[in-house]
Parts: C-alpha cells; structure tokens; sequence
C-alpha cells in the first residue's frame, strides 16, 4: 500500500505547525472571504477562488488607452467575449466599433493562429447582412482587438417587440440573417453565437434591413474544454442555452449545423414571440440540467405558444426540422432551411414534412394563382386546338365547343365555394378534388367530354409542382381519352405526352421517353392534321435525352420539330421554332459541330429578339451565345451577351433569383473563358451564394457556378481551392446528369487539381 | 437519456476498481487504481468519522476497516444503488460501515493492529481542529471530498509542469492560480523567470487552463459515463463556490 501521506506535495512541510491552526480565528480568503481549510490554504491556495478563476468567464479588459490608429470612445457594449467600444479610425475619419477581446483567450496554444486566419477570412467577408471586419490585430501590449462596422440598429428582439410586423415581414427578416450565414458558412466560418442580440435591424424607407454581428472570430473553436468551461462558468449566460444546440452546450464539437439550430431557435422566436424553451427553466440550473432539458425535450410548437398570429403547420415542421437534438436530423445546411422557408413563402410543399398524401391536400393556394394555371393550360390547349387547317374546320369547331364546354365546366366549380373553405385561399387539392368529384359523377356518361377536364387537372397539378397528385389524373385522363376515342386516338397521344412530361420533370427519364414515343408514333398517324401535337412531342422527347445528358440523342428529334414547326405559321409555331434553334444549338456544339451550334444560336438570338413572350429563352440564349463567342476569342462580344443576359434575368426574376444566378455564372464562366479569373471568381461565388440560398441541395443548376469557380481557380493556379469546389461539381454532375460529358471534363479536372494540388 | 454509448466513456480509476469487484480476477490495474483511491480520500472519511463522534483511535480504525474491505471485495454487494459515483459509493457505504460498528466491532479489532494504509493521524486531527464550519456532517465531507480533487489536481499539474521541465514556473507561478496578482508582482515573477510581462500573463493563462484540464480529468477518474462527469462537476462547483 502506498505508504506516502497522500498530500504532501501541495503540503509545504513549514505549514505543518498546529498552533497557527489553533490560533484564534479561521483563516479566511483575503479574496473570496471564504474560510478556508487548513488542508489547502496553508499552501497559500484557496480553492473556491481557485476554481472560479480557473472556469472563471474571461476577463474583462478595462477601457484602453488610444492605440495604433484608433481613438478610444465611449463603451457601446460588453458581453462574455469582450468589450466594444465606439471609436475613430484617424487616417480613414471613420467610425467604428472596437472590440476588445479577453486576455483568457490566448489560453490555447493555437488562438493566434486561428484568429490571424480567422481575421483574413472575415475581412474578405463582404455580404450587406454581414458587419464587416475592417481590421483585427494585438495591439503592442498585447490586446487582441477588431476594427468592426459600426450599425446603427435595434436588436432583433427589441424590433419585434416595438414594430411587430406582420408575419411575411418576418420571415423576410429570417431568410435575411439566413442569407448572410449562409454566406459565411461557404466561406468556412461558423458564427457560433446566433441570437437576437446579435441581430441588429435598422429601418429605413419602410423596409427593414438585419445585420448579423459578433461573427465566428475569436471564439475557441476546435477547443471543447475551453468551450464547455466558458459556458459552464457564465451565469450570466443563462440567456444563451436558449440558442446553443445541445452538441455546443455539451462541448462538442461543433460545425455549421450548430447555426442551423441557433437559426431555428431564432426563427421560432420571431414567429412564438419566445423563444423554444423558458428562461426560468434554466436559471439557476447546473450545466448537466440544461443538457438534460436541451437533449431530452423538444419544445411545443411554435403555433402552440401565441395566440398573436396564426402559425402554419409548416412552419411548426420546419423549426421542428432545425431544432432537432441530432445534428444529422436537422436541415444539413443554412441554404436548406431557406430554401423550405422561401418554398413555404411560395406555397410550394416544404422539404421539412414527409410529402403524404395529406400534407400536400393541406397545401393552401390563392384562388387566383389556380385560376392563372388553369387559364395558361387553356391557352395552350386553345394554340393547339387553332392548327386545324381548312379540311377540319367541322371538326375543329366540335374541338372548341368540346373545349369551351370544358372551360365553362371547370370555371364553375372554381367559382364556387370550397367546402369549408372561406376566404380568399382555397386548398387547391379541396378544389381540384372536388372538380375531379364533379367531373367524375356530371361527366360519368361523357368520356368525351371528362377526359379533357382530367387532362386539364392533371396539367394544372403539374403546373403546380403536384407530381403525385397529376399522375392519377393523368392516367383516368388515358382511360377516358382511350374508352372514347381508342388507344391510337388523339386525344390519348395528348394525354400520352403530359404523362411524358410530368415523368420528364420528375426525373423518371425512362418512363417519359417510353410515354413520348408512344405519343409521336400515334401523333405521326395522324399527320397532317397531328402536326403540331408532333412537333412538340418531339420537342418533348428531345428534351428527355438533354435532361440525362445525351445531347447526340436529341438532335433528330430536335431537328424534325424544327421542320414541322417551319411548315406552320402560327404563332406557336414560330415561337416554337426558336425555342427549338435555341436547344439544337448546343446540343450540334456538344457533339463537335461548332460552327454550325453557334450560327444556330445567332440566328435564335435574333429571332427571340422579336417577340416578348421570348424573353427568358432569350436570357438564356444569350448566356449561350457569350459561351459560344468567349471560345471563339471575342471577349468583347461574350462580356456584352453575358452581361445582357443576366441583366434580363435579373430584371424578369430579381437579382437574387435562380435564373439571375445562372445568369451571373455564366457571365463568370465567360470571363474565365477570357482569363479576367479575378471578376470571374467573384461573379462564381456570389452566384454560388445566389443559387445555394434559392436551390436545394445537389440541385442540377449548382453546376453552373462551381464549374465556374472551380476551373477558374485550378486555371489561376490555385489547384488546392479548386480541388473541393470540383469535388461538388463531380457530385452534382454525377447526381444529375450522369451521362453528361460535362461530367467527364469535371473529373478531368479534379483529376488535374488533386495532381497539381499534391505537395 | 445520454446518446453516449457507454463504451464512448474511457475506463476510468473507479470503473476499473467497480469491474474488480465483480468477481473477475483483480488486475494489478485495478489493485494500483484502488490504493490510490484509498491514498487520495482517506481524509474526507476519517474527519466524517471523527465529526459522527468516533475517537481518533477508533477514525483511524473505522477508515483502516474500511479500505480493508474495500480491498478484499466484501463491500460492493451491499451498495449497489450507489455505485455509479465513486463519492456517493464512499460516504453511501462509508454511513453503513458506521452504523454497523457493533456488529463489526470484533472485526474491527481484530484489523485495528492491521495497517491498509499510511494515515498520518496527527496531520489529519490539524485539519479537522482548523476546520470551524458549522455544516452539516454530510457537507463537511463533500467539501473534505472537493478538497481532495484539488489537492490531486494540483499534484498532477505539479508533476505534468515536471515532466515539461517546468517545475520553476509551477512554483512561482502557483499563487496566481488562487489570487489575482497586481503588476508588481506580475513584473517580479516575470523577471524571475526570465519572461517578457506579457509572455508571463499567457504563461498564467495556460497554468490556470491545465489547471482546469486536471481538475477534469480527477473528477473523472471517480466515475464511469459522461452524464456522472458532468454532474460530478456540477456538484463540485456548488460544493466549492457555495
């Protein structure tokens, strides 16, 4: 047995005399005032102030001096990671918030370097919701310091308090802060500390704008134990376990999902006027209860906790989503949690619930949105219905009465009440049904008749994104259109190629080819009066193989819709025709026929000029066109195209639109082309940022910008950014369009990245 | 309710000495684990003794027979509920000892000539007339407990600043673990060690970091999942910073 008295080494022997024990008073801590224990204190330790400077909140710098640059002002703020005061930069005369950081963070071996690297990172963070960083430094006393923008603002919490705005309002604030985290996240920085305090808004104008402030730098990240005793020692923290995610607050490592948690605490507060769980609940409790409270409860839905506003059942899914306890259950990124965010503001389903059959008929759609989509479907059956040339006019005009009969039979039941159902938004599945039901019952002995009205349904669903919901229409559709007419009639070819194109838009590539051959074989024996449904058949099959990648096996069908389309001269015949030039262009480039691709896109370019209508294929043509002219060397001629371009898409979709992102990449992909790299890789990431934040994640799009920006950066010599930036690029491709070649010149260029990248 | 797998938890002094107990043969492992144990709380047990009324003969005795039994594997059986903590285990099993003397009173006697332990009886009886507080017996030996966790971490930082040939810097540095020091002093010991004020202040910083580390890692070896860790911490830090 161990035969050394078990604390002599902190036991100094000239401590051991008992008479000064037994001297009148206890020993008390001069500091804490404590009484202390002989056993320690007579080694001049006090172990309560011991450990409380030991897990003690770091040290709070007293007001400086003016140093380097800056004249020190008044204090503006202060908080466990410092103290920010209002200050002037001399040499720029320009305000700016000064934060001071605490002295304890140099406690980590590697702190200087991950701020230095932390700080380069942040000052290329230039985003309007971000607050920037101008500068970060050690003073020559060795202060660790930021130069931060100054914002005027309220915070977040204050702002909803004071101007209570109305639930849009709100969650164009969210998709705000979102955006700027997003942005920060791609650029390898997680903010750590989300809450409403950091979120200043400022108004102006009537519109409000967020900042988010206090980023990612110079918390100890990678450094659980210094984590976890920051957290653990700060009463004063009691108002953020609000927001930490349950892997932060047990000091676990952490990555950008403990944002995406801090985010949906954030959004929940915004939308509940609280936030998920009570204060009182974690005052006064140890580290291990809040734990307990954090991974073993999940909070009331948000709709449960306000009687302010009504909360839609989606957006209860989509906070629950955000604050699942297991990072791998929550939304895997920012960008996703907006994406469902701005497809809930679209009324589109959200990604967040299951997709039952349920959930969608729950889906609310304004009246007049379903009216629009059935109106367009109209049209286009009306086009369609107007090729009839001279010979059919008896039988055209039997067409429209059948048509008008349809029309004025699906008006009606639009125009009347939805069951249960009041106001200005009816569920579009309660009146598609309900449409169905009448169909099915009114027009049960005029197949005739109701395959017309099933189509239209089943188009509108289509129309709306209800993949699952259109196809059970489209397929009655079938069996009326084929009881009435026969299976080789045309009306089953029309039915034939929605199916083709409701299987095409949902990634059923070889259903949809099958469903269109079927229509153009009984389309062609139905020439000429099946002209038109065959032209766009055609257009419909070709689009099949470019959707998988297989440009080769689209250009015959392209080809001969082109010539049925140049035979008619209706108006949907012509924009057809340039819809077709437009697609036939690269698909000729792809399989080596340069010249002719490029003079095809000339002409398309031209002729889309002309008609209004035209002008997202336009945009799109254009994009292609400055492709085209960047390869053949004039960098003139792709910036003035490219530039066109995405100014018509911004203006058509916004700035911030898909389309506008696609367009500013391709404007990038121009200038690579031309060797500007710098604008190139600018244009790239913030299309990137564009695309992520409106995309879901993998979305086929994504490939524009990384292409982009990962050939950019490997052309730039910067083969080891470029390496990940094309990592993704393969994955998208190889998810999306397998059969690309697009794909094979990605991995090439991995392949050249990784090789050059190597040490 | 933790999603830790228990494997996740690395064996620990006391999970060793708990495996021991369960009939499996004692490995020269958990024999070492165990005298440490016995090494490192043998006071917090002899002042609850001696607080509970024993005489300083009989405390000695008590906490001798107490180890004795701890070693040779007759205690655990009877405590099962408290066997996740190690400070629960102890002043749990410790309280039925006591209250079990009668019965034990021959047995005691017959170990009271057998020495478990060395326990320098006179050091401890200075320790508990210096100690005035007014607590309850239970807390007193929480806090004797705590005590015991700092003493030990303080050892092992001790040792850890040997083996990094900073034994100098421990020692004139150990004050500013307690105490916060005023620039004289700051300047003082940063010129007796030969170190720039600044590299002196990060000097404390990171002294008072291991610090912490130690402190966790002692509070660890006493138990045996993550859950306990954190709400032996918790308990440490009410005990202390009462």
């Amino acid at each position: 047995m161990s035969a050394a008295p078990p604390d002599s080494c902190v036991t100094p022997p000239d401590a051991r005399p008992m008479e000064k024990a037994m001297s009148a008073l206890p020993p008390r801590c001069p500091t804490c005032g404590g009484v202390l224990s002989l056993r320690l204190s007579s080694a001049g330790d006090c172990p309560g102030c011991m450990l409380r400077r030991a897990f003690a909140p770091p040290s709070v710098p007293a007001r400086p001096d003016d140093f380097g640059d800056y004249e020190v002002g008044e204090e503006i703020g202060r908080g466990g990671m410092g103290v920010v005061y209002r200050a002037r930069q001399r040499a720029l005369d320009r305000e700016i918030a000064l934060k001071l950081l605490p002295f304890e963070l140099l406690e980590s071996d590697d702190f200087l370097e991950r701020f230095e690297r932390e700080a380069r990172l942040m000052a290329r963070l230039t985003h309007p919701g971000i607050a920037r960083v101008f500068e970060a430094g050690i003073s020559r006393n060795g202060q660790a310091y930021l130069a931060l923008e100054l914002i005027a603002g309220q915070p977040l919490d204050d702002h909803l308090r004071v101007e209570d705005p109305p639930l849009p309002a709100r969650l164009a604030l969210f998709l705000q802060v979102a955006e700027a985290v997003q942005h920060a996240h791609e650029r390898g920085i997680v903010h750590r500390d989300l809450k409403p305090s950091n979120v200043l808004v400022s108004t102006a104008d009537g519109g409000s704008t967020a900042k988010v402030i206090d980023f990612g730098l110079a918390r100890p990240s990678g450094d659980a134990g210094a984590d976890a005793a920051i957290w653990r020692s700060q009463p004063a923290m009691v108002g953020t376990p609000l927001y930490i995610s349950p892997e932060q607050a047990a000091g676990e490592e952490v990555d950008t999902r403990t944002d995406v948690y801090a985010l949906g605490a954030l959004l929940y507060e915004m939308l509940a006027g609280r936030p998920p769980f009570d204060e009182h609940d974690f005052r006064d409790a140890s580290r291990a209860e809040v734990l307990r409270v954090l991974r073993g409860q999940e909070p009331p839905p948000p709709s449960a906790r306000t009687a302010a506003r009504r909360i839609d059942p989606d957006l209860d899914a989509i906070c629950r989503r955000a604050l699942a306890r297991a990072p791998d259950e929550r939304y895997a990124t920012v960008a996703a949690l907006a994406y469902d965010v701005r497809r809930f503001l679209a009324l589109q389903p959200i990604t967040a619930r299951v997709p039952t059959q349920g959930y969608r008929a729950g889906l609310f759609v304004r009246r007049h949105r379903l009216a629009l989509a059935l109106a367009s479907v109209f049209v286009l059956g009306l086009l369609s219905a107007a090729a009839f040339s001279l010979q059919q006019a008896r039988q055209a005009r039997l067409e429209r009465d059948r048509a008008e009969k349809v029309k004025s039979f699906l008006f009606a039941v639009l125009n009347s009440p939805a069951p249960g159902v009041g106001g200005r938004e009816v569920r579009v599945v309660e009146v598609l049904s309900a449409a169905r039901e009448r169909a099915e019952q009114e027009l049960a002995d005029d197949p005739a008749t109701r395959w017309e009205v099933l189509l239209t349904l089943g188009t509108t669903y289509y129309e709306l994104s209800q993949y699952a919901e259109a196809e059970p229409l489209l397929q009655a559709a079938l069996r009326d259109a084929e009881r009435a007419f026969g299976s080789e009639s045309v009306p089953a070819g029309r039915v034939r190629k929605a199916l083709g194109d409701l299987y095409n838009f949902s990634s059923r590539q070889p259903a949809a080819a099958e469903s269109l051959l079927r229509a153009v074989g009984i389309f062609r024996r139905h020439l000429p009066s099946a002209h038109e449904h065959l032209m766009l058949a055609l257009h419909a099959l070709a689009s099949v193989s470019i959707h998988s990648g297989e440009q080769r096996a689209a250009i015959p069908a392209l080809e001969e819709s082109l010539a049925l389309a140049q035979r008619s001269d209706t108006l949907a015949a012509r924009l057809h025709r340039v819809v077709v030039l437009g697609d036939l262009a690269p698909c000729y480039e792809a399989v080596g026929r340069q010249a002719e691709g490029r003079a095809l896109t000339e002409q398309a370019v031209r002729a889309a000029r002309q008609y209004p209508q035209l002008r997202e294929n336009l945009a799109t043509l254009l994009s292609n066109s400055a492709e085209d002219l960047a390869e053949a060397g004039d960098c003139a001629g792709a910036a003035a195209a490219a530039e066109e371009s995405y100014r018509l898409r911004s203006a058509l979709h916004g700035a911030r639109s898909q389309s506008a992102g696609i367009g500013q990449a391709r404007l990038a992909q121009t200038q690579r082309h031309c060797g500007d790299f710098v604008t190139a890789e600018r244009n790239a990431r913030e299309a990137l940022a564009i695309l992520r934040s409106v995309s879901a994640p993998q979305a086929r799009e994504l490939f524009h910008p990384l292409r982009a920006l990962g050939l950019t950066l490997l052309e730039a010599g910067r083969p080891a950014e470029a390496e990940p930036v094309l990592t993704e690029l393969v994955a998208v491709l190889a998810l999306r369009q397998p059969q690309s070649p697009l794909l094979t010149t990605a991995r090439e260029a991995l392949a050249r990245a990784r090789a050059t990248a190597a040490p | 309710m933790s999603k830790d797998p228990p494997a996740a938890f690395p064996e620990t002094r006391w999970s060793l000495v708990l495996r021991a107990q369960d009939g499996s043969p004692a490995s020269e492992a958990a024999r070492q684990a165990l005298e440490e144990i016995c090494a490192a709380y043998w006071y917090p047990l002899y002042a609850f003794a001696r607080r509970a009324g024993a005489a300083p003969a009989d405390a000695e005795d008590l906490t001798q027979g107490f180890f004795a039994l701890l070693v040779s594997r007759g205690l655990l059986q009877k405590v099962e509920r408290e066997r996740g903590r190690l400070r629960s285990f102890l002043i749990g099993a410790f309280k039925l000892h006591l209250s079990e003397r009668h019965r034990h009173e021959q047995r005691l006697r017959r170990g009271g000539g057998q020495t478990v332990l060395s326990l320098d009886q006179d050091q401890a009886e200075a320790w508990l007339r210096a100690d005035e507080s007014v607590a309850s017996p239970e807390e007193r030996f929480d806090r004797d407990w705590a005590e015991s966790i700092v003493a030990q971490a303080l050892r092992a930082l001790e040792q850890e600043c040997v083996r990094k040939g900073r034994h100098q810097h421990f020692h004139r540095l150990r004050a500013f673990l307690s105490w916060e020091q005023g620039e004289p002093e700051v300047a003082a010991a940063a010129r007796d060690l030969g170190l720039s004020e600044g590299a002196l202040r990060v000097a404390v910083h990171r002294l008072r970091h291991d610090f912490r580390r130690q402190i966790e890692a002692q509070v660890a070896e006493s138990v045996t999942n993550a859950d306990e860790l954190q709400a032996e911490l918790d308990h440490l830090f009410r005990t202390l910073l009462r």
